[in-house]
């Protein structure tokens, strides 16, 4: 299952604004797990609002599946940046429960499915009888991406999941996307500012400038491109900036990796 | 919160923007008494004219107003219903709930226009008189003020409380006990939060040191001029219209 953009702009009808705030044309394909990123006001959050259906397109095509059989929104989970517009219910049960309900799991399985949910997002069932606005704001978005997961579906959309959330949160929630790509062959797609974390945790970035596509592709190939970044004021992971500069002032090609243990165990082999 | 969203995205140069809120507030009373006037089709479509006109000088989309107004429709159909069960003829009862359309439209136009300290401020100024037999008017005024702010809040969290529930739809038919919970969780939430919206706001103006045992609750004023004063005369006119249509003519 993929998305396809074609020639899809979007322009705010409540805004006097006429130009486009996006503009582009891209394939998003299954079984991946795509960064999007660029400066503030490039088009990202605007881009996820437009692949979960909460906004219709200006102009262009999103095709979400195959031509014979367009997938509906409700296989798409959205988790917004903003989390004012993100829950329904009240109270975190509410919220889980009615999703559940929504889509059809008998009372049995809708227990044994909260839990499970609660676990992979690191909470436990205290959390079930609590306010969702009394809560911290790494929590709130931590049941707002249990909200999405409870109903499995099968395109994962990302808006800023790192705000709020400790190292350790954010570790987590790398290893929890890395499982759901590789064994739920999820689609997933993360827009934000931690390019550390996307940089981690995605095959392909996409970077957005002005509501265009500035730089696409493998994400090393990406990231590679250092100066190209800075000149929208971008910055690339610490860990390839850190290669970069060892290649410059040594000549030695340590290569990319992704975790920092694994760059220290290169280095280490070079040093002895 | 809403009104400080659309005051940041919408032209707040627009003539009913930069009306002064003493004008803003005696030509929305006017217009609220007017309202009682309005009995049949001509003066409803005067009205509805006088309405648009306002927006139009509000230069705030229509849209806005029309997809607020939408979020209330069950309640326009469950009033009209009980009118016409009190032995109301089905037109009179039309008009009676356009008559309540009209007043939340009236809301949206001084809430929408006007920032919470110069609102404050001008329902504070009005009751000034009542201050002289020792009644406390700040404190009616910061209530009026979240009194107007709700129904434009309850609406909006309406809004997006549906937004979301449309993007989250499981079922392809929903079951009659479904349908009834969503109703009850969109009713009930969105009250919850826009309560719990409006305590933030008035914590907020406590923070911005507002309060009603302060000498001074306001800290910008805008000055009274002949164009408040036209404007007040245009509408003290329909008023005096709608009047004289419903009585005399």
């Amino acid at each position: 299952m993929e998305i396809k953009c074609k020639n899809v702009t979007y322009q705010d009808p409540l805004l006097d604004y006429q130009d486009s705030i996006l503009d582009l044309t891209y394939t998003f394909h299954n079984n991946q797990v795509y960064g999007i990123i660029g400066p503030s006001g490039s088009g990202k959050t605007t881009l996820l609002e437009l692949l979960s259906k909460e906004k219709i397109p200006s102009n262009g095509t999103i095709q979400i599946g195959s031509e014979k059989k367009n997938i509906s929104s409700r296989n798409i989970g959205y988790l917004h940046q903003n989390l004012d517009y993100q829950f329904i219910g009240l109270t975190v049960e509410e919220e889980l429960d009615y999703l559940l309900e929504s889509f059809s799991y008998r009372l049995k399985e809708k227990n044994k499915r909260i839990k499970e949910v609660l676990m992979m997002v690191g909470l436990n069932n205290d959390y079930l009888n609590r306010n969702i606005e009394t809560l911290s704001h790494g929590e709130k978005r931590k049941i707002g991406l249990a909200s999405i997961l409870v109903y499995n579906p099968k395109i994962i959309l990302l808006d800023e999941p790192t705000l709020g959330l400790s190292p350790k949160d954010k570790k987590e929630l790398m290893r929890l996307l890395k499982r759901l790509k590789n064994k739920y062959h999820k689609l997933i797609i993360i827009a934000g500012h931690d390019i550390d974390f996307i940089h981690a945790v995605c095959d392909s970035i996409c970077v957005l400038d002005q509501g265009t596509i500035y730089l696409e592709g493998n994400k090393y190939d990406v990231f590679a491109k250092e100066e190209q970044l800075k000149q929208i004021h971008m910055k690339v992971p610490q860990i390839i900036s850190f290669s970069n500069l060892v290649y410059k002032r040594t000549k030695i090609n340590i290569g990319y990796r992704d975790d920092i243990n694994d760059l220290i165990k290169d280095v280490y082999r070079y040093v002895k | 919160m809403l009104n400080d969203i659309l005051l940041d995205l919408y032209d707040s140069h627009s003539f009913f923007n930069r009306r002064h809120i003493i004008s803003k507030i005696i030509v929305t009373l006017l217009l609220f008494i007017s309202l009682f006037f309005v009995r049949s089709y001509i003066s409803l479509l005067f009205y509805l004219l006088v309405l648009i006109l306002l927006i139009f000088l509000s230069n705030i989309p229509i849209s806005l107003y029309l997809r607020l107004l939408w979020q209330g429709k069950c309640f326009y159909i469950v009033l009209y219903l009980i009118y016409l069960l009190c032995g109301i003829n089905p037109l009179n009862s039309a008009i009676m709930v356009l008559r309540i359309v009209f007043f939340i439209v009236l809301i949206f136009l001084l809430v929408f226009t006007t920032s919470y300290q110069e609102l404050i401020c001008g329902i504070e100024r009005i009751l000034k008189p009542l201050s002289l037999i020792h009644i406390d008017t700040k404190a009616i005024s910061f209530s009026t003020f979240l009194g107007l702010q709700f129904i434009p809040m309850y609406l909006d969290e309406l809004y997006h409380i549906k937004k979301i529930m449309k993007l989250r739809k499981g079922k392809k038919r929903t079951s009659f006990q479904f349908l009834i919970r969503q109703i009850k969780m969109l009713v009930k939430n969105a009250f919850y939060k826009t309560i719990s919206k409006m305590e933030q706001l008035s914590h907020i103006m406590e923070i911005r040191l507002y309060s009603t045992k302060a000498h001074k609750t306001y800290y910008q004023e805008m000055r009274f001029t002949c164009y408040d004063g036209l404007f007040i005369t245009a509408i003290l006119l329909v008023f005096i219209l709608l009047v004289l249509k419903e009585t005399i003519l």
